[in-house]
């Protein structure tokens, strides 16, 4: 077992604290209090199809120079738009999936955030994952530790088309309950927002807060019809066999969240829940949005008022996906000539997919600003917040996952942010594990434990 | 190994995917292993794979809701995606999720509210006449047809309870509506649970769920009233009464609701949709001749298969005509139908049946050059039903880029002369360059990069079809005179109605099947038919 040495880190100190103030002996320790009270966060962000990163001199995602002093290698690079925030990024360099190497198709997302194996059986490509993603492991941690929020997770999409073609799910799904048993991404804003937030009443900072144990009065019909639900489960659970046994346990499983969300409806995140002073209710988006940037605008959103009312502490957010057709048609030169999934074998270097990932990471940098805007305890959001950026494949061109670019944001509750980690061959799964350490998880290995090693080392 | 044997009628290296490859070097096994039939089965003995569970796909859930409450507004389209299996949506792995549950209680609050609560022809009664009398009679009737069977004691009583309890806050209407409501967040309608009824080794589908099969094969939604008096009569427990209903069923407008759903899976139609072509190289390609492509396959197949030349899988693969809309005349060098989608005879030599169609082959093309590893594996895949390992984890694998002075034929040839890619890729290539004369949107080409094509093939590693070809026309011709691609085409259906991948069990219906296929000339017709008789239709497995 490996508990996280620094539960608060030197940064998150200086910062809470305040510059030109002496620390005094007592100050960290109440300082350190305060923190651990603070809510954890996880964003865990998908974007496909490679960053044209490789061994070779045509890199254009690695940042250049030193561990604590490092830049983009150009202008126009991946990780360019990053650089605004780069006092809370952790890059790093040297990730590798190696179950996806073996693989080097666009089957191998279900690897990315399970750090399980493929289940390759089936006709016609349908992979999927032998085990669950960690972000659904922390929720179901978090659960039996009585940490609960309004929702467990929550999967949001922009652009992402789910099934499709010849590859099905396997190249569209990162979330996985548990083997084979994918949650698929949300694209629409107004879903998303009428599932979060449509009946939400933002807690009022004047109110008493809820009496432990009492819960607030649900829909009698809704209450009525999962209550049935529930029961004609168990008679129907009499009939089937073995395997349709465990598609109705999870069934059950989902029918207490969707019991448990209602019950703490209009009253904000749940019990236990810390909702930010910055918490409101967002506007309505409306009607689907056709174009990406104002559907990712809107997601992001969402997203941060979501955490911010505590309505959930886990989100992913997939963008498009792996072997994807969309086409982002707002972009200048390179990056319109073709579908996402083409850009990326645009040849050496590919322009295109480069310029649609130096978009993507725009959007993240707007996020962690978003994030570092609302103040937490002593500190902002960001800091209890770790947010990873994600692709499948270093060189797409390749389908190379071999070298996995990752960059961590915010966590610097924990993490020793604003650096380059050079790293060799890092197994993701120790990424994923840093990740549950990070949301106080008390555990040693992650995803499957043959390829794990420990936690990223130096990121605490 | 089992490679060098030859099986004129091969079931048995057919069997579970045909995870055999019959050129050395090639020989991964995908999914299981093959399994000798020899002396498996026992002569007279009923045999049937395994049924799980299904969930209605998001299609079926669409016409479902039609069909049940007469809105046609499609609520299956905010579905998340369905699963596939074996090739086919099937919903019947991935358990249901928190954001599914959301989707489905809200599509079910909305319709419940929109339903005419207190009419006499939703409620079948006049709420005058009683209101308990009035509401369980609806109950029963309305729950009969949501969950496709009749209502048992417990249903009735329950339902009846949620109902009453509702009308004391509410009133009737409400209690109505919530029933409404419930039903359709009900494991018994957002499944499809098979249990049957014991006999012998297997399990005997009741008639109720041989209805369901049948209606969600077919028409791709719920049974109809006829459907269910027939399962009420017991006439769908046997072989006749199944038999006179096919009839009426494929003679149905509906049937094109499941050959739509057939086709476009099969051959991945949604797929073409929203991939584009380089638009400097391809101006006359669009989103609207993809989607008039993707549409010209369906009517294509749906009128050979309602009885068109001889409604025959020969034809499929053969026809020298479509039947097209005005999008896609300039591809195939054709004047536009007077009607849109009538039927039209093709440019001499250029054009025979699926295989030659826009949407196969832009569908396997890149957007800026052709695909013959896409085309060979497709071929391969889907009509000859052999799959195909992934290449080996040391490869670097990399679409060839257009050169100058080299046609694609070239490009690739030399791309795959590796040889540790040339095991697998001489079942590729070889075949996906009979497909030459078409470029990346399919329009017919007799020269390539302004070098003259070469659109010679050979076939390597099939039961019956080994050797050279040249061209679309021939490749078309041999594999419409295969009798691996007619048993690739039973397996197909199979996998479709069921909803899997077909087991050793399912050999003796494979056969059976098959047999009824091959007598009757081909026609695809028969096959369905002789499906939806064969054991494999009506039994299960006992787990």
């Amino acid at each position: 077992m490996i508990t996280p040495k620094f539960p608060c880190s030197r940064r998150s100190l200086l910062q809470g604290i305040g510059a030109g103030v002496a620390l005094s002996p007592f100050v960290p320790m109440l300082e350190a209090h305060a923190q651990s009270q603070a809510p954890r966060r996880l964003v865990v962000i998908w974007t496909p199809n490679g960053v044209a990163t490789s061994a070779a001199s045509l890199d254009r995602w690695k940042p250049v120079g030193g561990e604590w002093d490092f830049n983009v290698g150009n202008p126009k690079d991946v990780l360019a738009p990053l650089m605004e925030v780069k006092d809370s990024l952790v890059v790093l360099d040297g990730v590798t999936n190696v179950l996806g190497a073996k693989i080097a198709s666009h089957t191998i997302p279900p690897t990315l955030l399970t750090g399980f194996k493929l289940n390759q059986t089936g006709a016609k490509n349908t992979w999927t994952s032998t085990g669950p993603s960690i972000d659904q492991v922390i929720a179901k941690s978090l659960k039996d530790m009585g940490q609960t929020t309004r929702f467990p997770s929550l999967q949001m999409g922009v652009g992402a088309q789910g099934a499709d073609g010849e590859h099905g799910l396997a190249r569209s799904v990162v979330v996985f309950t548990g083997p084979g048993q994918p949650i698929q991404a949300e694209n629409k804003p107004s879903v998303i927002f009428r599932q979060l937030f449509a009946d939400f009443v933002p807690p009022s900072p004047t109110a008493s807060p809820p009496m432990p144990g009492v819960k607030p009065t649900v829909d009698r019909r809704k209450k009525s019809v999962i209550d049935q639900v529930r029961g004609d489960l168990a008679r129907l659970n009499s009939r089937v066999g073995k395997d349709d046994k465990i598609k109705i346990e999870r069934h059950l499983v989902s029918l207490a969240e969707l019991e448990h969300s209602l019950e703490t409806g209009s009253s904000g995140g749940g019990v236990g829940a810390q909702p930010v002073k910055a918490c409101a209710k967002p506007a309505d988006p409306g009607a689907p949005l056709t174009d990406l940037r104002p559907t990712m605008t809107a997601q992001m959103d969402l997203l941060t008022m979501a955490l911010a009312c505590d309505q959930t502490r886990i989100v992913t957010l997939q963008f498009l996906n792996s072997f994807s057709s969309m086409r982002m048609p707002f972009l200048s030169s390179a990056g319109n000539q073709s579908d996402h999934h083409g850009l990326s074998h645009g040849g050496a270097p590919s322009l295109g997919i480069i310029e649609a990932q130096n978009w993507m990471s725009g959007q993240v940098a707007a996020l962690i600003k978003k994030l570092k805007a609302i103040p937490e305890g002593s500190g902002t959001m960001l800091d209890n917040t770790a947010v990873m950026l994600i692709s499948e494949f270093g060189n797409g061109h390749e389908h190379d996952s071999s070298y996995l670019p990752v960059v961590l944001a915010g966590g610097s509750a924990q993490w020793k942010t604003g650096r380059v980690l050079r790293l060799n061959k890092l197994p993701h799964q120790n990424v994923l594990l840093s990740l549950a350490q990070f949301m106080r998880l008390n555990v040693s290995t992650a995803g499957d434990p043959n390829y794990c090693t420990g936690p990223v080392p130096g990121l605490v | 190994m089992m490679l060098s044997r030859v099986y004129p009628l091969s079931w048995n290296a057919m069997v579970l995917g045909a995870a055999v490859f019959a050129v050395s070097g090639c020989l991964g096994n995908v999914g299981d292993a093959e399994v000798d039939m020899g002396g498996m089965t026992t002569p007279g003995a009923l045999s049937a794979g395994p049924a799980k569970m299904r969930r209605m796909t998001r299609l079926e859930y669409s016409n479902t809701i039609r069909d049940l409450l007469g809105d046609t507004t499609r609520p299956g389209n905010q579905l998340s995606a369905d699963e596939p299996v074996a090739g086919f949506d099937a919903n019947s792995s991935a358990p249901v999720t928190l954001p599914q549950l959301q989707q489905y209680a809200y599509t079910a609050e909305t319709l419940a509210q929109k339903v005419p609560a207190t009419q006499v022809a939703f409620l079948g009664c006049d709420v005058a006449s009683g209101e308990d009398s009035c509401a369980r009679k609806f109950i029963s009737a309305f729950g009969k047809r949501a969950y496709r069977r009749p209502l048992d004691a417990t249903d009735e009583k329950e339902l009846f309870a949620m109902f009453d309890q509702e009308r004391k806050q509410g009133g009737f209407e409400s209690g109505i509506r919530l029933v409404v409501q419930y039903v359709l967040q009900s494991p018994f309608f957002l499944y499809r649970p098979e249990t049957g009824m014991k006999d012998k080794n297997v399990l005997k589908l009741t008639g109720y769920e041989v209805a369901s099969r049948l209606s969600y094969a077919l028409w791709a939604t719920m049974p109809d009233d006829e459907l269910l008096t027939a399962a009420d009569n017991k006439s769908l427990e046997g072989p006749v009464g199944v038999a006179a209903q096919m009839a009426r069923m494929t003679a149905s407008p509906r049937f094109s609701d499941g050959l739509a759903s057939f086709y476009g899976q099969w051959l991945d139609l949604d797929a073409l949709v929203g991939r584009g072509k380089n638009p400097a190289l391809f101006p006359k390609y669009s989103d609207a001749v993809a989607k008039a492509a993707a549409e010209e396959t369906l009517r294509f197949a749906e009128n050979v298969v309602r009885g068109e030349g001889e409604g025959s899988l020969t034809t499929l693969l053969t026809a020298p005509y479509s039947y097209i809309t005005a999008p896609l005349a300039p591809i195939y060098g054709v004047t536009a139908p007077k009607t849109a989608g009538a039927k039209v005879d093709m440019p001499t030599n250029q054009r025979s049946g699926l295989l030659t169609q826009v949407s196969f082959l832009a569908l396997q093309a890149h957007e800026n050059q052709t695909n013959p590893i896409g085309r060979g594996g497709f071929v391969r895949t889907r009509f000859m039903c052999r799959e195909l390992p992934s290449p080996p984890p040391d490869v670097k694998i990399t679409i060839p880029v257009p050169k100058a002075g080299l046609t694609t034929r070239q490009i690739f040839e030399a791309h795959r002369a590796a040889p540790a890619c040339m095991s697998c890729h001489k079942l590729l290539e070889p075949v996906g360059f009979g497909f030459e004369n078409y470029d990346a949107i399919g329009a017919y080409r007799t020269m390539d990069n302004k070098l003259p094509v070469d659109a010679r093939g050979d076939m390597m590693g099939s039961d019956d079809i080994d050797g050279p070809f040249t061209g679309a026309l021939e490749l078309s011709k041999k594999l419409a005179e295969s009798e691996q691609v007619r048993e690739c085409m039973v397996r197909q259906w199979l996998r479709y109605t069921l909803g899997r991948q077909e087991t050793e069990a399912d050999v003796s219906s494979l056969q059976q099947i098959g047999a009824s296929f091959r007598t009757s000339g081909g026609k695809i017709q028969s096959l369905i038919e002789a499906l939806a008789v064969s054991p494999a239709f009506r039994y299960i497995g006992v787990q």
